[in-house]
């Protein structure tokens, strides 16, 4: 398995997309760490995928450990996550997120594995895992996260990953 | 005035230095109004979530002191709420 570098590029604006991305992969990584402007959610900004752009027939489940009450949250509709910050009170603070796409180009569902965690200042740093799907017979060209005012700012490279 | 929200762009097909390679483009009207419905309804969504859990919380609470009082020891009690 090898791992390569197509883009690492630093935030700006409300969204970051890599368009045109190479069909010659198998799979897709998109790693970043951000710091999270929690004064705009409460405890957490929320983050959007939107795979070539689409916000439909994309929905997720989370598995979330905030130490009490950790909790599973049905995502029923959109590809939100949530990014957590240290804890409740310590704004802002950093997180780091992994997405792996796994085949990206087939024509079944495109599944999203979302692993993130916060600073771990706190007693009880959070973290989650979610996975997402996307039901669609399209191949990914495009991949856009949408953070809004959730991030200040933040550093995004993405994978391509050869079997 | 504030500014206008934009969103970054990097073409993965393009050579590092090309001029189109990263793009800043200002969101439409429409864009905006995309967006922003977006960011309300998950907003909703969290805010009926957190109440169904702090509701479940209070409830399971609620529930452990009532079998405290009818004399179940507190193993037993996990026990039976997990």
């Amino acid at each position: 398995m090898t791992w390569t570098i197509i883009e690492h590029k630093e935030t700006s604006g409300t969204s970051i997309t890599f368009s045109n991305i190479p069909q010659t992969y198998t799979d897709l990584v998109m790693q970043f760490s951000a710091r999270v402007n929690i004064n705009t959610g409460g405890r957490a900004g929320t983050v959007e995928l939107r795979p070539n752009g689409l916000t439909t027939n994309i929905a997720g489940r989370r598995l979330r450990g905030l130490g009490t009450p950790d909790s599973v949250i049905t995502q029923s509709t959109g590809g939100a996550f949530e990014l957590y910050a240290s804890d409740n009170t310590m704004s802002p603070a950093f997180s780091t997120v992994t997405i792996y796409i796994k085949d990206y180009k087939t024509s079944n569902s495109k599944m999203f594995s979302i692993d993130q965690s916060a600073e771990g200042a706190a007693a009880n740093p959070p973290m989650a895992l979610q996975g997402t799907r996307w039901n669609s017979s399209d191949a990914i060209t495009s991949l856009e996260i949408y953070y809004g005012s959730s991030i200040d700012f933040g550093f995004f490279t993405l994978y391509g990953i050869s079997s | 005035m504030t500014d206008r929200p934009t969103r970054l762009v990097v073409d993965c097909s393009l050579p590092e230095g090309h001029p189109d390679k990263v793009q800043i483009i200002p969101l439409t009207d429409a864009e905006i109004a995309e967006r922003e419905a977006s960011a309300a309804k998950y907003a909703i969504e969290r805010a009926e979530r957190e109440a169904a859990e702090a509701q479940k919380q209070a409830n399971k609470e609620s529930a452990k002191a009532k079998l405290e009082a009818l004399g179940l020891t507190e193993a037993e009690i996990l026990a039976l709420l997990g």
